[in-house]
């Protein structure tokens, strides 16, 4: 299988981490904060939706509320697929950064 | 606490832009701004939503729109039945759109080629140069330059300033061996190829302009004086300062650049010649027009830095007993700003196209782009009748407004690519056109097109394109997707015509004000010009020769072409008058505060005879007088009134302060067009300073230029050997000064006619489509007996009330705008009457017969086709 690209596994992973609060606002920021930098909607939303339509995310949306204008939350949570991508990606990471000359760098941090 | 609800215009476009399949993201973004109005207030909550939405809706439709594929196909099946099915629409619409697609493409590659200048430098975005405001008590100047020391004290004092480069310009002569040609460049400083990206054939880049009196030839002129043999390491004199040994050459050509130079000499050669006494104000505070500071600076804060402290600097240096008390306010400006970034500056380096140009070119462009986008939205919403069913039948099955809109969209697109086409295609004709133009030639520009290797250009294209596609479809997209299904099928359609839309009357009227408006300026434009052009300046001018002296002694030269039998008559000044340039010096009388400037022409005894020049008060050069002594001044008569005396009389014999003299005034003469007759007189000062004299102007008997010519040849390769002659005619510099004026011309021309032909493309379809939608009223009109003129009349009422309102709109604005630009002469065409009714005659006929042409039809039609199936 295809591996997943860097912002696909930022956004899987943003997704583990928020669990039950991972709908597009909570990972939007996540991401922002973790990144540094401010993510535009379009950047999340768009490979958000890809990953859904991939089989690697499903969604499930909550009840309206007043803040939102009336509308209802939609919540992403990772698919088995998603976990095994997730897997996948890291076994690769991990292999790839295996008996490598050092690069004067401290990986233990 | 009451909620507070998100901008509403935005709001309104996220969700027609998005859709029923965004809920979640429109709440996302909702909640978002409600955090943001509690942390930030309201209006920053407002910006951030705004900015959400715009940089949103856009990515998401095309995401969606490219996603449905099932939709999209059959999206692209109608829009293409459609164009097919109604060609006459398409047609007007694609070709509308294509000619003034082809303009806005030129003047993209335009703006592109001038942005391709100095880009190739390695470090192009962190090179700067110090421009110069320096104010005078009577004018402003903006300048390339800055004053001389500033570069080194920069290098030495500031730590994150890399690669200071100072430049001069210099020309005139260079000899090798028995070749002396004309021969100009640059004085640059030994880092001239650290901070700049020109790379050496030959030569160490580090050292070769290291030593005093070396010099970095570029290929053609290494050709131009050594030939084929190798020049390195020879020698090449320049005329009066010394000879320089070749230490590099450089490939000029390869390089697109605005650094013009045929050789590059060593800037420690001024220091030299300044020890050995010439003024060149290396250490000078105050003269700020000689030398240019360029420098690198690799980090964003050291520039801020650096721009913050130099009005520091120069206060901290300015000398206290300058002539001008006012020290240059220096700053910084990019190099990849120098073309396009700027308003034009004096000492430009290079030929860069200023903002006001491109400006122009844009702004013509885009109202041409406007008025073809005008027949796109009337066009479309009138054919909304005919598409009324189709969207009725779409939503009626489940289509949400969103698709219909995201439809529509998408035809106004594919039309723009179609369009994209066509204008690439106008393109291969109208790129050779515009770069014969003089402008192109004045700026050393040549802008090139070419579709295969220039695959990048396409990026551009296709992205004007699509924005085109997207601004002109978005009125009719909002409109035809806003159909109610329940209307529409039940047959009530969307008014005739040109009832219920105001706005397609606006649109009409919008076309037809600019076009008239165009037509009323070029007209202006060109008669002005030809107003110009057809001046009397007294001159025989077919008969006047300008020789260039360069450095051949003014005497001999005079007496050697005088004797010539085919000849009138020699003499010898600075300039030519009307098109020899405007050299200023400055001038001050005993009761003036400060010194003007004023032009200045250098004569002989016989040259105010021989340019007609006739003497007003006092006495002035002339062969049957004695000389007079040399400190005498001539001063025309608006030089007169410049320098504040009352009248001729007054100013004879006194004493003025001039070129840091004393001169006394010896005589008043009539007036002079310094600067060609659209500027009017000019005041002007004449003196006889042999030193200045520059040109032997020949004047030739009738029917004999080629025998002087001739003699004139001859005359100067015995006295100046192989250096090129140069000469000119009067009269062609004459045409050679408002050689631009063909262009404006030729631009304005070219543009009105576009504006005039889209506009009338679209009254042609929205008059057919008017026509055929009305066709059996005029069918039942035609049996109950209307006559043809009447029910002509009848169809074209309603547009000619519309064109009536924008000539009521053109009229005022023309006058206003024209008016504006008369003003910048000071000999002008009065604004009469007669420009308006030409122009309003060739619009009204061309738009009428236009919508006669269909009328007409219509009128002629036999009601028993029309009426059959009732």
């Amino acid at each position: 299988m295809d591996y997943l690209s860097r912002t696909e596994e930022l956004l899987l992973l943003a997704v583990w981490k928020l669990q039950d609060e991972a709908y597009g606002l909570a990972v939007r920021r996540h991401l922002s904060k973790l990144l540094g930098k401010e993510m535009s909607v379009g950047a999340v939303y768009v490979p958000l939706e890809r990953l859904v339509r991939n089989g690697l995310l499903e969604t499930w949306e909550s009840e309206p509320t007043q803040k939102r204008g009336g509308r209802r939350k939609r919540f992403y949570r990772l698919t088995p697929q998603g976990m095994a991508a997730l897997n996948a990606v890291k076994q690769l990471q991990e292999s790839a950064w295996q008996n490598l000359p050092s690069l004067g760098l401290n990986l233990a941090s | 606490m009451p909620t507070p609800h998100p901008p509403r215009l935005a709001y309104w476009l996220l969700r027609v832009g998005l859709g029923p399949e965004h809920e979640a993201l429109i709440g996302d973004l909702e909640e978002e701004y409600h955090d943001h109005a509690i942390h930030y207030g309201r209006l920053r909550a407002a910006l951030i939503y705004w900015q959400q939405v715009l940089t949103t809706v856009p990515v998401l439709s095309l995401y969606s729109l490219i996603w449905h594929h099932a939709m999209f196909k059959n999206y692209l099946t109608t829009t293409l039945r459609n164009l097919r099915k109604h060609k006459g629409f398409s047609l007007i619409n694609v070709f509308g759109l294509a000619v003034s697609m082809s303009v806005c493409l030129l003047v993209l590659l335009f703006i592109r080629d001038q942005r391709s200048y100095d880009r190739f430098h390695p470090h192009a975005d962190e090179i700067y140069r110090v421009t110069s405001r320096v104010q005078e008590p009577y004018a402003t100047f903006r300048m390339a330059t800055s004053p001389g020391p500033l570069g080194p004290l920069l290098r030495d004092e500031y730590a994150g300033v890399k690669d200071v480069v100072r430049l001069t310009k210099f020309s005139g002569r260079a000899t090798q061996g028995n070749v002396t040609l004309p021969f100009y460049g640059l004085y640059a400083e030994a880092g001239f190829f650290n901070l700049f990206g020109f790379e050496l054939l030959h030569g160490d880049p580090q050292t070769a302009l290291a030593e005093p009196y070396t010099i970095v030839l570029t290929e053609e002129a290494a050709l131009k004086f050594f030939g084929d043999a190798d020049p390195m390491g020879q020698v090449l004199t320049r005329e009066n300062i010394g000879d320089f040994t070749v230490t590099g050459v450089v490939r000029h050509a390869s390089y697109k650049t605005n650094f013009e130079f045929e050789g590059l000499l060593s800037f420690s050669t001024l220091a030299v010649l300044e020890a050995q006494g010439t003024e060149l104000q290396l250490e000078d505070w105050a003269i700020a027009w000689r030398y240019y500071t360029y420098l690198r600076l690799p980090e964003r804060a050291d520039k801020d830095a650096i721009a913050a402290a130099l009005p520091g600097i120069v206060a901290r240096h300015y000398p206290a007993d300058a002539d001008n008390p006012n020290p240059p306010d220096l700053s910084l400006q990019a190099l990849t700003n120098v073309a396009l970034g700027s308003t034009g500056y004096s000492n430009e380096i290079g030929d860069p196209a200023s903002i006001v140009e491109t400006s122009v070119l844009s702004f013509l462009a885009l109202l041409v782009m406007v008025v073809a986008g005008f027949n796109y939205v009337s066009l479309s919403t009138a054919r909304s009748v005919t598409r009324a069913k189709e969207i009725g039948v779409r939503k009626v099955v489940g289509a949400h407004r969103t698709q219909i809109l995201k439809q529509f969209l998408g035809e106004a697109v594919v039309i723009a690519l179609l369009a994209l086409g066509v204008a690439s295609a106008l393109l291969f004709w109208l790129v050779p056109a515009f770069n014969n133009l003089e402008l192109m030639n004045e700026i050393g520009a040549q802008i090139t097109f070419d579709p295969v290797t220039d695959w990048s250009v396409y990026v551009w294209f296709l992205g004007f394109a699509v924005l085109m596609g997207v601004l002109a479809g978005l009125y009719p997209a909002l409109r035809l997707s806003a159909f109610m299904p329940v209307r529409v099928l039940r047959g009530s359609t969307g008014g005739r015509g040109l009832g219920i839309l105001g706005l397609r009357k606006a649109l009409i009227v919008g076309q037809f004000t600019i076009s008239m408006v165009l037509i009323v300026f070029a007209l202006v434009v060109y008669q002005q010009f030809r107003f110009i052009l057809q001046a009397d300046y007294g001159l025989d001018q077919e008969h006047l020769i300008a020789v260039e002296l360069q450095g051949i002694s003014p005497d001999v030269m005079k007496d050697e072409l005088a004797r010539h039998p085919s000849v009138g008559q020699v003499v010898l000044g600075s300039q030519v008058p009307i098109v020899g340039g405007n050299s200023m010096k400055t001038v001050q009388t005993t009761a003036m505060e400060s010194p003007i400037t004023m032009r200045h022409y250098a004569i002989d005894e016989h040259y105010l005879d021989a340019f007609n020049i006739e003497t007003v008060a006092g006495r002035a050069f002339t062969p049957d007088e004695p000389m007079p002594a040399p400190d005498a001044l001539v001063l025309t008569t608006k030089a007169v009134e410049a320098l504040g005396y009352d009248s001729p009389q007054a100013a004879l014999n006194q004493s003025v302060e001039f070129d840091e003299a004393s001169f006394t005034i010896l005589g008043v003469v009539s007036d002079v067009y310094a600067d060609g007759y659209e500027e009017g007189y000019l005041p002007l000062i004449f003196w006889h300073n042999p030193d200045y004299f520059r040109t032997a102007i020949v004047t030739v008997r009738a029917g004999q230029t080629d025998a002087v010519l001739e003699h004139i040849n001859a005359t100067w390769t015995t006295l100046a050997g192989s250096l090129p002659v140069q000469y000119t005619f009067f009269d062609e510099e004459l045409e050679a000064k408002y050689a631009f004026v063909q262009d404006v011309i030729g631009i304005l021309g070219m543009v009105t006619g576009i504006a005039v032909l889209v506009a009338c493309l679209g009254l042609l379809g929205m008059a057919s489509y008017t026509a055929s939608s009305r066709v059996r009223e005029v069918g039942i009109r035609k049996v109950m007996g209307a006559e043809v003129r009447a029910l002509v009349m009848l169809l074209s009422r309603d547009y000619v009330v519309l064109l009536l309102i924008a000539v009521g709109l053109a009229v005022p604005l023309g006058w206003l705008g024209a008016g504006f630009f008369l003003e910048q002469f000071a000999n002008r065409i009065t604004l009469g009457p007669g420009i308006f009714l030409i122009a309003i005659g060739t619009l009204l006929t061309l738009a009428l017969l236009t919508i006669g042409s269909q009328t007409l039809r219509a009128a002629l039609t036999n009601p028993v086709d029309t009426l059959r199936h009732e």
